[in-house]
């Protein structure tokens, strides 16, 4: 049986989105850590597999923990990401960088950001529900 | 339904804010330090010891910060006086300010240099006294006209006055721009702060008439910035051929001041050598006083001598040439890059690696006066082509009138002074002396300094010898018209000898301090212009011929004295001696000749060397991928229970006094490093520099290392409070944060230059005790200071925070402070060694010198302070020397620095801005001792940190003995210093929890305890639904 899309659904796809294009400004940020690229894209294909799934097997139950799953992925992602980056952030502010310098990272941290947020307001929604 | 998306959506909530607190704690730990230093908490407390014993081994001069900070600014102002070089004077000066008012002129006196821009930035909080020129002068009791001050005050004027950006801040009185990344491109303009003629009303200028003219130029200083030849002005409607010569609106400034004044005194406010010919010989310029960049408070100083109250007596710490690009160095000076750079080859990886630039100092041992004045023998005794004109500022046949304004060491007084070298005792092997006679031939009391100068014996095509080198000098007390002074002056041959890269002893190593046979010829003067034609008129009999520039010198077979050796001796100062800086020599890197600065032929070395391609060879060192782990030994013993820690270590002698540190070589010493953990080793050395707290086996107690050369800087230390925390209130200069001066500034004194324009050692040993009681009272145990590097040419823009372009002014300045601080348990650290000449991509600059001119210049400068272990510790240059990053030049830091100096101070690295090229390994296997650098300075370059290397680490033994050695020779400075102040046999250092560590773990439970209630009362809302 189809599950019928909720608004939850389509908040949770927006927090996707964010993700996914936090992360190619992630790319491009200097003192890249591995485990923030992980945890995005992780949550990232979270969301992936909570769709396709749906369009396969219909809702389930479970799908519902979609965002709250994306949510505590982004917040690692996010918060792991400025271990690497506060020196960074200090020489800015004391003027010995240019903003070139960290707008990669900058980019990303408002992305991921986002993203968190849109996952927090989708879990506290329904991903789905069943098809009529 | 409405339960469980509520439970789920507080769930999603709280776990993410218990992620974040777990990962935040996490880096709230690696930055413990910095967190700890910001908040006034420590992770340590000591505990135990004798809390009746007496603790202070380093006391406290004065009674109350008050009396410190008084000090410090009477001591400014005595440096401010006796630093103002007085360079001419038709009688103009003394000024009589009851009757006679002044007019300042330029708008560099509203605004005037105190100090750097960045590095030895003079800065005054609010309530704080400072003093410019005008401030100064009104609180001496001058009378200002204050409608020409109001005009130069006013803000619709600011579009002409020198500003600068930094750090998103507008600072007036600065123009030069900072550098920081790798540039490309030398920096294109400067802005010279002066308005055109045309803004000056007929009103104004007529406010100006009667009274006396004091007309200020200036150029300021920064670190991370160079002046360039090539620069243009960008000041609105002014122009100048050079940043250095006077631009035309400075020139109309003068001009109106003639023509509205009673008399024009020039105040040249600079630490850069301007060009000031046309001063000098402008009849309508009455005087010119040089006052540097004389911090907080030397204005004040500068206005003692204006009025008289002291009469000057300074001397030119650098020459002052006609024109700042006639000496050799400038022809190797600014942006030079490989031909295989970054920008246009692979080789070089990326400019990430620092090795595009180099710089090729083929001036040889023949920097500042030493090439003027050789030239200017030469050309006397007619030899080595000296009067050609290759490099002649005219064109012309080379002429020494041409060429110096005012030579080095040169400086008037408001008296006159006759000196008489009465003898030279000297024996090679020991320090001797040389005995001066200086008495007050004029009218006016004052002091007197004797210059004391050498010339070796020299032989054309042989080993390459300045005409004369300044060797020590005396200044006397005040002395009064008539009155004498026989000053005793120290006289060390070791400092006179030149060194020989190709001489092998007899034990088979090559390379050897040499002190020729013949005669060596010792002269006062004032100035080393002076004290050649002294020695030319002894050596051919006659002053005949002899160049003079100013109207006062005087040529005096008196002040010479020769000393003769019989027998050229190589031995007595090369024990220990061998060649450690051939690789610095461009040839041995190249393979092909280079042509050099030679007495032989002064039509060499005016070719700039450009075009060098690095081979591979060179390259793989420009990579920095010198350095290999190997897998060596068994091991050290780690966390060993020997039960000692620090105070252990403390000496004392038989009244049971504080006697300093148990000697390095004691094997005691390996028994404390043995207690160290592999993770405190990594630590201390990884991320060392500016604050260590972490070696618990040892009972260290935490120290903190700051800047710099002018005070303790306060853009790292905010003031005197700020490194104490209240578990210390009971020692004796502890300054809580109710002390009212708790946050004031320590960062107030007089530049280098000027300290050094003062010939006076006492001084400077002074300002070395108060820096020492500014660390007292401010719990700061190091200080990156004093900068000893040379003034190369006049276009670095941080020779401000350099002495002079002479080593031994440098060598005994730098020791004199050094020795101040170290009596107050300061650990001073002098900077950069070595090497480092140029701002312009100073980090990764490959640094080519001669082993001679290095070790005759650059390095002497630097020895007397370390070779005599006045100095605890040693910042590194951020430069290569030759192609080898300078902090890990073993070359510098082993054979030099320890087997021939025996220096067992400590070494620390500059800040890592290029960890690819500032690499820990290098470091480390280089001699080096700890990284400044930040917790993750390492952690995304390609090498890593340390601690991922640690399977390597730990199969490396000789590795690992460097670390520890580096260590010990801190440790061993440590307990030499006021740290040991408060700790007792039997004191230890507990680890202790701050209050943010137990914010952060309070936080981390109860969002960990919200975390699984929401997710309970979530689970039990689905069961629920289900049920």
């Amino acid at each position: 049986m189809k599950m019928k899309r909720t608004i939850g659904f389509y908040i949770t796809v927006l927090a996707a989105i964010a993700a996914v294009a936090g992360l190619v400004c992630y790319n491009t940020a200097q003192n890249k850590l591995s485990i923030v690229t992980a945890l995005t894209a992780a949550a990232i294909v979270v969301v992936a597999a909570a769709i396709i799934l749906s369009m396969t097997m219909g809702f389930k139950n479970w799908m519902n923990l979609t965002a709250m799953a994306g949510a505590l992925l982004m917040a690692g992602a996010l918060v792991e990401s400025f271990t690497t980056q506060l020196d960074a952030l200090g020489y800015l502010v004391a003027g010995l960088y240019t903003l070139d310098q960290v707008i990669g990272f900058l980019r990303f941290a408002a992305l991921a950001a986002v993203a968190l947020l849109l996952f927090i307001i989708a879990s506290f929604m329904d991903f789905g529900k069943m098809g009529q | 339904m409405a339960g469980k998306k509520l439970w789920r959506g507080l769930t999603t909530i709280t776990g993410c804010l218990l992620i974040i607190s777990l990962v935040a704690t996490g880096v709230a730990e690696s930055r413990a330090s910095f967190l700890n230093t910001r908040l006034g908490t420590s992770n340590y407390v000591m505990t135990g010891g004798d809390p009746e014993a007496d603790s202070t081994y380093f006391d406290a001069e004065f009674a109350s910060l008050e009396e410190v900070m008084a000090a410090k600014q009477a001591l400014a102002e005595e440096i401010g006086s006796e630093g103002a070089v007085l360079l001419k004077n038709n009688g103009a000066l003394p000024l009589d300010k009851a009757s006679e008012k002044v007019t300042l002129w330029g708008f560099n006196s509203n605004s005037p240099i105190l100090g750097g821009m960045m590095g030895s930035t003079p800065v005054a909080v609010e309530g704080q006294p400072s003093f410019g020129i005008k401030e100064a002068l009104a609180e001496k009791g001058f009378t200002v006209n204050e409608d020409m001050a109001a005009f130069y005050a006013d803000p619709s004027m600011d579009q002409f006055r020198m500003q600068s950006n930094l750090f998103g801040n507008v600072m007036y009185g600065h123009a030069l721009s900072v550098a920081f990344d790798a540039t490309y491109e030398p920096a294109a303009t400067y802005f010279v702060g002066e308005a055109p003629a045309s803004l000056y009303s007929d009103d104004l200028l007529a406010s100006a008439d009667g009274s006396a003219a004091i007309v200020v130029i200036s150029r300021d200083s920064s670190e991370a910035a160079d002046y360039e030849p090539g620069m243009t002005c960008s000041s609105p409607e002014d122009s100048f051929e050079r940043p250095l010569a006077l631009s035309t609106n400075e020139k109309a400034v003068i001009e109106m001041a003639k023509a509205h004044s009673t008399k024009v005194i020039v105040v040249i406010n600079a630490n850069n050598a301007l060009e000031i010919e046309e001063l000098k010989k402008d009849a309508d310029v009455d005087a010119i006083l040089w006052a540097g960049e004389p911090g907080l408070y030397g204005f004040l100083g500068l206005a003692n001598v204006l009025d008289g109250t002291v009469a000057p007596s300074g001397h030119l710490p650098d020459t002052y040439s006609v024109s700042s690009l006639s000496a050799p160095a400038m022809v190797n000076y600014g942006l030079f890059m490989y031909e295989n750079n970054s920008q246009v080859s692979t080789d070089m990886t990326d400019h990430l690696h620092y090795g595009d630039w180099y710089i090729a100092e083929t001036e040889g041992i023949y920097q500042g006066y030493k090439y003027y004045e050789t030239r200017y023998e030469d050309a006397i005794l007619g030899q080595g082509s000296a009067d050609s004109a290759a490099g002649s500022s005219t064109g012309n046949a080379w002429n020494y009138a041409d060429e110096v304004s005012y030579p080095f060491g040169y400086g008037l007084s408001y008296t006159t002074f006759a000196q008489k070298l009465d003898s030279i005792d000297l024996t090679v092997g020991e320090v001797g002396t040389a005995t001066v006679t200086v008495t007050n031939t004029g009218n006016v009391a004052g002091k007197g300094v004797a210059q004391v100068y050498v010339q070796a014996p020299y032989t054309a095509g042989g080993l390459e010898k300045a005409s004369v080198q300044l060797v020590n000098f005396g200044k006397t007390g005040v002395l009064q018209p008539g009155e004498s002074e026989t000053l005793t002056i120290e006289i060390d041959p070791q400092y006179f000898a030149s060194y020989d890269d190709t001489l092998v002893k007899a034990d088979g190593t090559t390379g050897a301090w040499v002190l020729d046979a013949g005669d060596y010829y010792f002269a006062l003067g004032n100035g080393a212009h002076e004290a050649i034609n002294n020695i030319l008129a002894v050596k051919r009999g006659s002053a005949d011929g002899l160049v003079t520039i100013t109207d006062d010198e005087q040529i005096s077979a008196d002040s010479v004295s020769v000393w003769n050796l019989a027998e050229t001796d190589s031995e007595t100062y090369s024990v220990n001696v061998q060649n450690a800086l051939q690789d610095m020599e461009l040839e041995n890197q190249i393979g092909e000749a280079v042509e050099y600065t030679t007495r032989s032929d002064w039509n060499l070395g005016w070719t700039p060397v450009t075009g060098i391609t690095a081979n591979e060879m060179m390259l793989k060192d420009l990579r920095n991928e010198t350095w290999q782990f190997t897998e060596n030994g068994e091991g050290l013993v780690y966390g060993a229970d020997n039960g000692l820690s620090l105070i252990d270590f403390m000496e004392v002698d038989e009244n049971g006094e504080y006697a300093g540190a148990l000697d390095i070589n004691d094997e005691k010493w390996d028994k404390l490093l043995e207690q160290l953990t592999l993770d405190e080793t990594i630590n201390f050395v990884e991320n060392g520099g500016d604050d260590f707290e972490n070696l618990d086996t040892v009972s260290y107690k935490r120290t903190f290392a700051q800047d710099g050369p002018v005070g303790i800087a306060y853009d790292q230390v905010a003031g005197y409070g700020v490194k104490w925390n209240e578990s210390q209130s009971s020692m004796p200069t502890y300054v809580g944060p109710d002390n009212p001066n708790a946050h004031s500034s320590m960062a107030v004194m007089p530049t280098e230059p000027i300290v050094a324009a003062t010939f006076n050692q006492e001084l400077v040993e002074r300002e070395g005790q108060l820096f020492g009681e500014d660390g007292l009272w401010a719990n700061v145990q190091a200080q990156f200071a004093p900068g000893l590097n040379l003034h190369r040419t006049p276009y670095c823009a941080r020779n401000h925070e350099y002495y002079s372009e002479d080593a031994m002014l440098t060598n005994l300045m730098g020791t004199a402070l050094c020795k101040g601080g170290l009596s107050k348990g300061m650990m001073m650290e002098p900077k950069h060694f070595a090497f480092n000449h140029q701002e312009l991509n100073r980090v990764g600059l490959s640094t080519f010198v001669t082993e001679q001119a290095g070790r005759e210049n650059e390095l002497r400068a630097f020895q007397g302070c370390l070779s005599g272990n006045y100095a605890g510790g040693l910042m590194t240059a951020f430069n290569r020397a030759g192609i080898i990053y300078a902090g890990a030049h073993e070359g510098l830091q082993v054979q030099i620095l320890r087997n021939e100096w025996g220096y067992d101070g400590w070494l620390v690295t500059d800040m890592i801005g290029g960890p690819t090229y500032q690499t820990w390994i290098g470091t480390v296997f280089g001699g080096g001792g700890s990284c400044l650098g930040s917790a993750n300075a390492y952690s995304n370059t390609p090498m890593g940190t340390m601690e991922s290397h640690r399977a390597e680490i730990e199969k490396d033994t000789e590795f690992q003995a460097k670390m520890r050695q580096a260590i010990k020779y801190y440790l061993h400075q440590e307990v030499e210093s006021s740290a040991m102040n408060g700790v007792t046999i039997g004191s230890s250092m507990k680890y202790v929890r701050t209050w943010w560590q137990n914010a952060f773990l309070a936080f981390e439970i109860c969002s960990g305890i919200l975390t699984l209630l929401c997710a309970a009362l979530y689970i039990r809302s689905l069961r629920k639904k289900n049920a």
